[in-house]
């Protein structure tokens, strides 16, 4: 490497969390590839992210004591490593008067970039003498007062041995500057005073100190041959350490083993799906107990009090009573697990925390931090049983004078009307309160009515109470006798089964809906009046319900606009206006509905339904109405009105949504099909004299349980869910994704209210395939910068996007922020994606593409509060810029691509997107196949379908890669296979062609506003569909898969495409082609491969791309990003060569794509990476 | 299509397919295969030297593996770990004091997901099988292991390219595009002077791995072996069409003979787990 200034940067990273240790119950110690970071779990914030130099990952992080510098600075000693890389630190924190804010930094004291072997495990030592009593465990480092300086460090290799080395000066004292990375390798100054082989020679998986002065040093080793095996690192004679015990029993390689803090007991984990505890207090007649439970291999366990915590591949972190506690014997080990936390996606949770104050913190692979309290599973472990308390009503005789001996008594319903009050109607018409906090009863009403049935509701504030006779007759009681009773008749004396009582246009007002034995509905208006303690209620309408349809379980009424909306036993959901009502009739009318949207739930219960008008939010500032339902299918699902007076309106680009993180599952776990039961999502009539249209479009659905979906309500604007899963309650933020609290009996309103939070936010939790900067996105806001909106699919099905806040957090690795995260298809792995342009503004359409063919237009709007101010942020070298605006997104999905081939399996590689100017709302997608098919389908926005306008095959092989450019007015397409060949097409005639016939057939298909699924499956559309003849072209330039291809028009100088291949080679083909205006042709003179680098990477090429007309950026599996020039002169027998400029190492794994966006001032490029993780660099523009 | 022909897995078809490209097996009779099972490129092996086996120059075919494994005829199979000398000493004294002319491995050990680490194990299997190859290969004798060409592979490169002049990195053709799997042809065994094979200590990889390491690395020649017309792993093919829709999915020629989760499996068969999910 020269002198010169290296142009490329790493300026953002999210990959798996791999380290995690708390400082303190406050701070929290993260490693993230190559990063080390301090956050304040109370606020979420980082506090300070360093890099630590080099290509390795923090693997763990191994604290020593604390040493108070002042009252209010403490440092602690650190040893971090990954591979076999070392790095001795200090952390320092301070908190400026004891108990606000602190903040931190770390020190590098000592750098050992390689060791002899990998790294399992590394431990501070002192001498005995140091060390008060026996055994410290300090490892857990609570309650050790150790004030000395370790003096030497022990290192665990994976090959089974153990060196010890002198720390070559007092670690507390060494002057260092903050921050600063040491680059030269300190293990010289390392003194190796000892060093020893186990007798086992084998490589070990896991391994694990224990005790801290070298006489008492044990290493435990987990084999890939089933065993642990504990010995004393310290012996006499010989140079290989006898083995002291062998553990047997586990049935797979050994991924972790721990020792509990007194060292009476070693933890062991597996392969084989287990945990096992060995005690070996008694030499060696050792005994474990084993545990089941999770589903993949677990990766560690540690002890942690009473408990076992565990994390493995499945992503979840489970509790385990610890079987080695007295008491636990009489557990079976059936019953051992007491939680199992699900937070994080995708695959494995890979590191564990625990705080002395019971949180336990998590890092996923999905580049996740969650937190957990452990006193949660108290509250939640007590059985349903226990904690029930029984109600028996009082003796008969003391509310109902005349009751006949032994008459028999019992509950004919009861409500709950507030924390201390409850509502009991008996058998005999009685209605009675119950003050719940000291039991005393008394009569709030009673008829004969009410005798032998009654169906009861309270209202939502509890100050009435609705009571439905077999009669058809209404009691409406006050609770706090704010008026008197009255009884309201009802047409026909048919039972009341179910009765809603719903708020209205002020406290005094209600709405009653009941539903009748005979399938029909009524609706009431109740109007208390306090001030003259009458009440009055009148029959306004009955509701026409659809035919065979069941019982209605959920009913909401909006008093702005005047409508009942009722959600039915088999998940209908019906709308219905109440304006409609004529007035001065004498009997009461039935209104048919104005929308019907059955199956919201499938075939279960619509279980509550919510309706939220959010003022000046949608589209040209109309008010935005959205609707939620929850469902017995486990899923609630949003929807909204259009059409409402002052809402917004059918036709207009009003589709956004703006939900952070909604998933859309498909209803079973088949998923093949495309959600062929799925209804019309939307459902329409027209209404009021007016002629306008109200709509209720669904938005989407998402099934969040395997149980019930029971109620949705908004707290602190957050989106809450209660439901029932296994007979317990849970309440579930949807908002921000993750389960508050569950309970199996009664809901307490406790300070501690989480059980669980997110600390950091969370990337794909599986390799990403495709990802695409939103190129041309326009600001926001006047003065603003563009927004970068990136959008990520891989092998997790879900569709995700995020802004890049550049500069926002400058040392964290926290910059991406989440705008929306769907699970659109089951088993559909999205393998590629591109954006469009609309001509409305902030509104792109985005394609997605994939496995089982499925290929997707989704409409993306965004926008931002209209208040915001722009703000003025820093950015990396100093200078003041507009700071990016945080931005809200909604992603609909607008059609669905049918399918073509037969095969189930066929997959779309690749696409490429463009529109042409004479047909602005048109969007042509070049598309690739696996079963070596290349179809260009037109998406168009009027008709929201997709059409089939070429439909070719060619290759023979799997197509990896499709490409376009514009020559002249015609569109040049490449497309390029697993042999290596890249085939140059013209598709300008054959596009005018099927455009000719599509414009002229004046019988399209046109469904406004409704995605293409149905109940039907769509058929193609294939009547315009034009073949392409042969390419114009062809080249070979890889000899074999090629798996990158970037193509731009240099004008003059031709056609340039640099492509990547598996074979590590870069390669440039130069295509000389010009337009021909009087054909419309492309005519192609030459395609040749101007130059090629074989051994541009030492594994296969992932991605390419041009950031000018000479410079290319490559990366490859090898973990490498690297900057090359294209020389224009010759040599090795080709026309042009390839010079590299620079590499950087890429912290990202198995790194499958790559995009690059330009900076608004082009003085630089920002190149994404994704693949385990995302990884984004600068590169500076060429000077 | 493995199955179809009766191999026990699909990567008898790249053993072949390397041959072709390398004439590998060409007068070969002594071959040793590591990491063995299920045994398809043993079988392949057994199938070539038998053709090549001539009176006093008998084909011997030595397959180890950790695992158990099917028989094979004409084959000798040996359970143990390739770490260990005592495995070395076992196959050498399956070849009475002659040596192999080649020794393949198609071993994998199983991967976690954190990739430097998977990276190390491989590598470390890798250099085992690299060090048993020291005892037992002739001078002139190839060696053909697979591997996954991640970050730290031009580093295994360094390593070969000590013992072997001539490295070549190759790809065949049914293996998958998308798959980081290749295989290192390494032809004309040449141990530097006054090597002397040590199972005791084990190859720790020797190079620095920072990033200014990399720039020194080694890369060697790629090649993709196999039929560029013949069948493409990532290609989905129509199911041939049988007229009467009934095209047998075949089973596994060979099932594998062990799992490490199999107590978990049954614990799973018998409803352990979704007793477990109600009690909580």
């Amino acid at each position: 490497m020269d002198e010169r200034k290296v142009r490329t940067r790493p300026v953002h990273l999210t990959t798996p969390v791999t380290a995690l240790a708390y400082h303190d119950d406050e701070i929290l110690l993260s490693g993230q590839g190559p990063y080390l970071k301090a956050s304040l779990i109370s606020t979420s914030e980082t506090l300070k992210c360093i890099h630590l130099g080099g290509d390795w990952k923090v693997h763990r992080i191994v604290q020593a004591n604390i040493q108070h510098i002042s009252d209010s600075t403490v440092t602690r000693l650190l040893l971090v490593f990954g591979a076999k890389s070392l790095r001795i630190m200090r952390l320092v924190v301070t908190r400026s008067d004891g108990k606000s804010h602190p903040s931190a930094y770390f020190q590098h004291l000592w750098n050992v970039p390689h060791m002899k072997d990998w790294i399992l495990d590394a431990q501070w030592l002192w001498p005995k003498s140091d060390i008060p009593g026996e055994s410290p465990a300090l490892r857990s480092s609570k309650g050790v007062h150790i004030t000395v300086p370790p003096t030497s460090i022990a290192i665990g290799y994976a090959h089974n041995f153990v060196e010890v080395f002198d720390l070559p000066q007092d670690p507390f004292t060494i002057s260092h500057q903050e921050n600063e990375l040491l680059q030269e390798d300190s293990l010289p100054n390392f003194q190796l005073t000892y060093s020893v082989q186990s007798e086992e020679h084998c490589t070990l998986f896991c391994g694990r100190f224990h005790n801290n002065t070298l006489e008492d040093l044990w290493f435990a080793s987990g084999t890939v041959f089933c065993h642990a095996l504990l010995w004393k690192v310290h012996h006499k004679g010989g140079i290989e350490a006898p083995v002291v015990n062998s553990l047997i029993g586990h049935e797979g390689i050994l991924f972790g083993i721990r020792w509990s803090d007194d060292g009476k007991a070693v933890c062991t984990v597996s392969d084989d799906r287990t945990i096992r505890v060995w005690d070996i207090t008694h030499g060696t007649n050792i005994t474990h107990t084993t545990h089941f439970g999770h589903t993949a291999r677990v990766w560690d366990c540690q002890f942690a009090g009473q408990y076992l915590i565990s994390i493995s591949e499945d992503a979840s972190c489970r509790v385990w009573r610890n079987p080695l506690l007295p008491g636990s014997d009489d557990t079976d080990d059936m019953s051992d697990c007491l939680a199992c936390w699900e937070g994080h996606e995708g695959k494995s949770a890979w590191s564990v925390a625990v705080s002395s104050h019971g949180v336990v913190a998590t890092g996923g692979g999905d580049g996740g931090i969650h937190l957990w309290r452990l006193d949660s599973i108290v509250a939640g472990s007590s059985d349903a049983e226990q904690n029930t308390r029984d109600i028996n009503l009082p003796d008969i005789t003391t509310y109902y004078p005349e009751a006949v001996a032994n008459e028999k008594e019992f509950v004919r319903d009861f409500v709950i009307t507030s924390h201390s009050q409850s509502i009991y109607a008996t058998n005999t018409g009685y209605i009675l309160v119950r003050d719940d906090n000291n039991g005393a009863w008394s009569t709030l009403y009673n008829s004969p009515l009410l005798k032998n049935y009654v169906s009861l509701e309270s209202s939502a504030c509890g100050r009435v109470v609705v009571a439905g006779c077999l009669s058809g007759k209404l009691a409406i009681v006050s609770v706090q006798n704010e008026f008197e009773t009255i009884v309201a008749d009802t047409i026909g004396g048919i039972k009341i089964q179910f009765i809603f009582l719903l708020e209205g246009e002020s406290l005094d007002d209600f709405r009653i809906v009941i539903f009748r034995a005979n399938c029909t509905v009524g609706v009431f208006h109740l109007n208390i009046s306090t001030a003259t303690s009458k009440a009055t209620c009148d029959h306004i309408c009955d509701l026409k319900l659809p035919k065979n349809n069941k019982a209605i379980h959920a009913a909401y009424y909006s008093p702005l606009y005047n409508l009942v909306l009722l959600g039915s036993r088999d998940g209908a959901v019906m709308v219905y206006n109440l304006d409609q009502v004529v007035k001065g009739l004498s009997e009461p009318v039935t209104l048919e509905s104005i929308v019907i949207l059955e199956r919201c739930h499938g075939n279960d219960s619509v279980s509550s339904i919510l309706m939220i008008t959010e003022r000046g939010e949608g589209y040209e500032g109309r008010d935005r109405i959205n609707v939620y339902t929850t469902g017995r299918d486990g899923s609630w699902a949003k929807y909204r009105f259009l059409g409402l007076p002052g809402g917004e309106v059918i036709g207009a680009r009003s589709l956004s949504d703006d939900d952070d993180n909604s998933d859309i599952e498909s209803d079973d776990d088949e998923g093949i099909t495309n959600m062929p039961n799925e209804p019309d999502n939307h459902s329409n009539l027209d209404d009021r004299e007016g002629g306008s249209t109200i709509v209720l479009q669904k938005v989407f659905r998402s099934k969040i349980t395997k149980g019930w979906l029971e109620k949705i309500f908004i707290m602190d604007g957050e989106l809450l869910l209660l439901g029932f899963f296994n007979k317990k309650l849970f309440v579930y933020n949807e908002s921000k994704h993750f389960e508050i609290r569950s309970f199996s009996r009664e809901l307490t309103a406790g300070s501690e209210l989480f059980e669980s939070a997110k600390l950091q936010n969370n990337f794909h939790g599986r390799e990403v395939r495709h990802l695409r900067f939103l190129s041309g996105a326009r600001p926001l806001t006047e003065g603003a910068p563009a927004p970068i909106i990136i959008a990520t699919g891989g092998e997790d099905c879900r569709l995700r996007m995020f802004q890049y806040i550049p500069y926002k957090t400058k040392n964290s690795c926290t910059a991406l922020k989440p705008l929306c995260n769907l699970k659109p298809h089951l088993g559909a792995a999205i393998r590629c994606l591109e954006w469009s342009h609309t001509e409305v503004p902030h509104s792109y359409v985005l394609f997605t593409g994939g496995a089982i063919e499925s290929m997707r237009a989704w409409q993306v709007t965004m926008s931002i509060p209209n208040s915001y101010q722009v703000q003025a942020v820093e950015d990396h070298s100093g200078k003041v810029v507009q700071e990016h605006t945080p931005l809200f997104l909604g992603c609909f999905e607008l059609a669905q691509c049918p399918h073509v081939s037969e095969n189930l399996e066929t997959r779309i590689m690749d696409l490429s997107v463009f529109r042409l100017e004479s047909h602005p709302r048109m969007h042509f997608i070049a598309s690739v196949y696996s079963d070596a098919a290349i179809r260009v389908w037109l998406f168009d926005e009027v008709t929201n379908t997709f059409v089939l306008a070429i439909d070719t095959s060619y290759h023979q092989k799997c197509i990896l890669q499709v490409s376009h450019v514009r020559v002249g007015e015609g569109i040049m397409m490449l497309t390029a296979a697993t042999d290596g060949k890249i085939a140059i097409w013209d598709l300008t005639s054959t596009l005018d062609k099927f455009l000719e016939k599509y414009d002229a057939d004046e019988n399209k298909v046109v469904k406004p506003h409704s995605p293409s699924y149905g109940k039907n499956k769509q058929k193609v559309q294939k009547r315009y569909a034009q073949r392409l003849d042969r390419p114009i072209a062809e080249v070979t330039a890889h000899m074999s898969g090629v798996n990158s291809l970037y193509v731009q028009n240099l004008g003059q100088d031709g056609i340039l495409a640099v492509s990547g291949g598996d074979d590590n080679a870069l390669a440039a083909v130069l295509i000389k082609a010009t337009w021909n205006p009087s054909l419309r042709a492309i005519e192609a003179q030459s395609a040749n491969v101007i130059a090629r680098d074989d051994y541009a990477h030492g594994s296969a090429i992932q991605a390419v791309f041009m950031i000018n007309a000479s410079e290319i950026v490559t990366t490859s599996q090898d973990q490498m990003l690297s900057l090359w020039h294209l020389d224009r002169v010759g040599g090795n027998g080709y026309d042009a060569a390839l010079v590299k400029l620079e590499s950087q190492f890429v912290h990202v794994p198995d790194p499958s794509t790559m995009d690059i966006l330009a900076s608004e001032d082009k003085t630089k490029d920002s190149v994404i990476i994704a693949g385990i993780g995302v990884q984004i660099f600068d590169v500076d523009a060429k000077k | 299509m493995a199955k179809e022909q009766g191999w026990r897995a699909r990567s008898a078809f790249k053993l072949m397919q390397i041959d072709e490209e390398f004439n590998l097996l060409q007068g070969v009779t002594k071959a040793v295969d590591l990491c063995a099972a299920p045994g398809s490129w043993s079988q392949v092996l057994s199938k070539k030297l038998v053709e090549n086996q001539s009176e006093g120059d008998e084909a011997k075919i030595v397959a180890v593996d950790l695992q158990a494994m099917a028989p094979l005829p004409g084959v000798i199979q040996l359970q143990g770990d390739i770490t260990k000398q005592s495995t070395a000493d076992q196959i050498i004294s399956f070849f009475d004091g002659e040596k192999a002319d080649i020794v393949i491995c198609d071993g994998a050990p199983d991967v976690t997901g954190l990739h430097d680490m998977d990276e190390y194990i491989q590598a470390q299997l890798l250099l085992a099988a690299l060090n048993i190859t020291t005892h037992v290969l002739r001078p002139g004798g190839s060696f053909v292991a697979k591997i996954f060409r991640g970050k730290d592979i031009t580093l295994l490169y360094t390593q070969l390219k000590v013992f072997f002049p001539k490295v070549t990195c190759s790809k065949p053709r049914s293996s998958r595009n998308s798959s980081i799997e290749a295989f290192i042809v390494c032809q004309d065994y040449t141990p530097p002077k006054d090597y002397v094979p040590n199972m005791g200590d084990p190859m720790l990889d020797l190079a620095p791995t920072d990033a200014q390491g990399r720039s020194n690395r080694t890369i060697v020649p790629f090649i993709a072996c196999g039929d560029l017309s013949g069948f493409d792993s990532d290609m989905t093919y129509q199911l041939p069409d049988t007229g009467n829709d009934d095209y047998i999915v075949l089973a596994p020629v060979q099932m594998p003979i062990t799992a490490p989760y199999l107590s978990a499996m049954e614990k799973k068969r018998k409803g352990f787990f979704n007793e477990q999910m109600s009690k909580k």
